[in-house]
């Protein structure tokens, strides 16, 4: 049977969404420690959260692009995506534990 | 507030309201033996849908409105936690929800195609995980508008 089109590109958005999670758990500690940074968030996106939401997708797209090019020769079996959803959400999860950590801290710390 | 801005606000709340009901029906559903991939794709999709019409009315709503508006109210008001921590969570936190349910979505149709045991329950952790991600921003939500 061919694989649909979603065997084909899930495995690219697994990854690029698992990747994605992580960037933004660095990347918003990093922007709010590093004025400098924020400040040119805002200067270029108009408003720093803006600039954020706009380099996750920007980072979000170009990986799914990528991992798409590179595995479309390869057969995913599906228990191998579910390992790789499994981690998506493993990632996911701590990336959102990271964050509310971080403001949690940031607020009453 | 205009009416462009109202209606923008709640755009951005019942769509994310009924996004994060989607989220519960797939959490509840992928709990079945055999589950309907065909019904749970398609809520999967709208749910990724929803959440990134959600997005798109809340940035015009906060970039132009709450940060002048609403944000020096709650500062100064009785309950400033409203803004500097469940704000500032709630705004951030978000960001990861539009990818990862839109990678649900993605799952969900791999299984409607080809079912299989060890993707389901990967994809019914991914569901909760984003249900619980969503139900926190929405309650966040309610704090910050009872700070104002």
């Amino acid at each position: 049977m061919q694989p649909s089109f979603f065997q084909k590109i899930g495995p690219a958005v697994h990854s690029a969404a698992l990747l994605t999670a992580v960037f933004l758990a660095g990347l918003i500690p990093y922007a709010e420690e590093t004025p400098l940074f924020k400040n040119w968030l805002k200067a270029t996106f108009t408003h720093h959260w803006l600039g954020k939401g706009a380099l996750a997708l920007l980072v979000f797209f170009f990986l799914s692009i990528i991992f798409s090019a590179l595995w479309r020769n390869k057969k995913w079996e599906p228990r191998a995506i579910g390992r790789l959803v499994a981690a998506e959400t493993l990632l996911v999860g701590l990336s959102a534990l990271t964050l509310l950590g971080y403001f949690f801290q940031h607020a009453f710390l | 507030m205009t009416p462009l801005l109202a209606t923008l606000l709640i755009t951005h709340v019942i769509a994310g309201i009924i996004a994060i009901s989607m989220l519960y029906v797939l959490s509840i559903h992928l709990l079945k033996r055999t589950p309907n991939f065909v019904f749970l794709s398609r809520i999967g999709w709208t749910a990724a849908l929803l959440f990134w019409l959600s997005w798109a009315t809340s940035a015009y709503y906060y970039v132009t409105y709450y940060g002048k508006a609403v944000k020096p109210r709650i500062l100064e008001g009785t309950y400033p936690a409203g803004h500097i921590f469940f704000m500032e969570a709630k705004e951030h936190v978000f960001l990861v929800l539009p990818f990862a349910v839109l990678s649900l979505a993605v799952a969900l149709s791999m299984l409607r195609r080809t079912p299989d045991e060890k993707l389901k329950r990967a994809a019914q952790m991914l569901a909760f995980v984003c249900l619980v991600i969503g139900t926190f921003t929405a309650a966040a939500g309610i704090i910050v508008s009872g700070s104002v």
